[in-house]
């Protein structure tokens, strides 16, 4: 049977050696938690300074502005920005890989594209650009669905790969 | 399954805020405190339910939150241990005639507070009072001098 301890003349189960030790944790995790708000001001958790990135490999004519660390569910943007090379044809075909479509579930493309194809490796959209512009954004609005990291490819036909890795906070 | 993960990490995280909230009791909390009360229950809610508002997942939030309480009563009944994390332990504020600084600052409990506690249990004057102890659920009890 549980005993109540006695302290003093009266039994209350007082404990005063664990609520002091209680108190040091207590402070601690207040300190812990002032830490975790300030990793939440400089974006550590997503929407902030650290959180935003850019892929821009030498020699490419894609720039991509992403949010390395994104959370479930909420929207995340991705910024395709063209030099005026990848615009010259007057279309332009970019290419997405199939982790980023299944992980990071397209919500919205601005412009729309002309067309899209599904494919076995991801899917393929179509753009029309002008050819007189020095350069032109896409964003695509992703919706982060399963929290993880996330290696995404984005392609513009006949270039390089453009790699880059996401991390979904759940 | 993540409604089930979700409830589950929130009732810890909850169970836990509100420990290092500190110990106040129904009868102590002002109009404020008990609308923070809320606001910490409905964002737990949002992160439990997402954006599926599905009677299945009401019914796997509610009854992953029900079982993980379950567990946590069970848990205090089997290590005492435990149940001093979750619940604290009753603190004496006031012995026979002496204040209790440190705990009273700790468990952030005034003069007022104590007062109060003691009208409420008949008692109008210092001198009549011989403890005064804050309770694992956050309320006062005043225990009068004999005699």
């Amino acid at each position: 049977m549980e005993t109540v301890s006695r302290t003093e003349d009266i039994e209350a189960g007082c404990d005063p050696a664990f609520e002091h030790r209680w108190w040091r944790i207590q402070r601690t995790v207040w300190v812990i938690l002032v830490l975790l708000l300030l990793g939440g001001l400089a974006g550590v958790f997503g929407h902030g300074p650290l959180s935003e990135a850019t892929a821009h490999p030498s020699g490419s004519q894609l720039q991509i502005q992403y949010d390395r660390l994104a959370r479930r569910e909420t929207p995340s943007s991705l910024r395709l920005q063209l030099d005026k090379n990848a615009l010259a044809s007057g279309r332009v075909c970019i290419h997405l890989n199939r982790a980023l479509l299944d992980r990071m579930q397209l919500k919205q493309i601005v412009p729309a594209p002309l067309a899209s194809e599904p494919l076995t490796d991801g899917a393929r959209f179509i753009f029309r650009t002008d050819p007189t512009r020095d350069s032109a954004t896409i964003v695509f609005i992703e919706n982060p669905t399963m929290p993880g990291f996330v290696d995404a490819e984005v392609t513009v036909e006949g270039a390089e790969p453009v790699r880059f890795r996401q991390f979904v906070f759940p | 399954m993540v409604t089930i993960i979700n409830a589950a990490i929130i009732y810890w995280v909850l169970l836990f805020a509100f420990r290092l909230i500190g110990r106040r009791g129904p009868s102590l909390m002002t109009p404020f405190e008990i609308i923070l009360l809320f606001m910490l229950g409905g964002m737990g809610m949002q992160a439990i339910l997402g954006a599926d508002h599905s009677l299945t997942n009401a019914i796997l939030g509610i009854a992953t939150v029900v079982m993980m309480h379950v567990l946590v009563s069970t848990l205090k009944g089997w290590s005492e241990c435990f149940g001093r994390i979750v619940d604290g332990t009753p603190v004496i504020i006031y012995s026979n005639g002496c204040w209790q600084e440190e705990p009273m600052r700790r468990l952030r409990v005034h003069l007022q507070d104590v007062m109060a506690a003691a009208r409420g249990q008949g008692v109008e004057r210092m001198e009549q009072i011989k403890y005064v102890i804050v309770e694992r659920n956050g309320g006062i009890s005043v225990l009068k001098r004999e005699g």
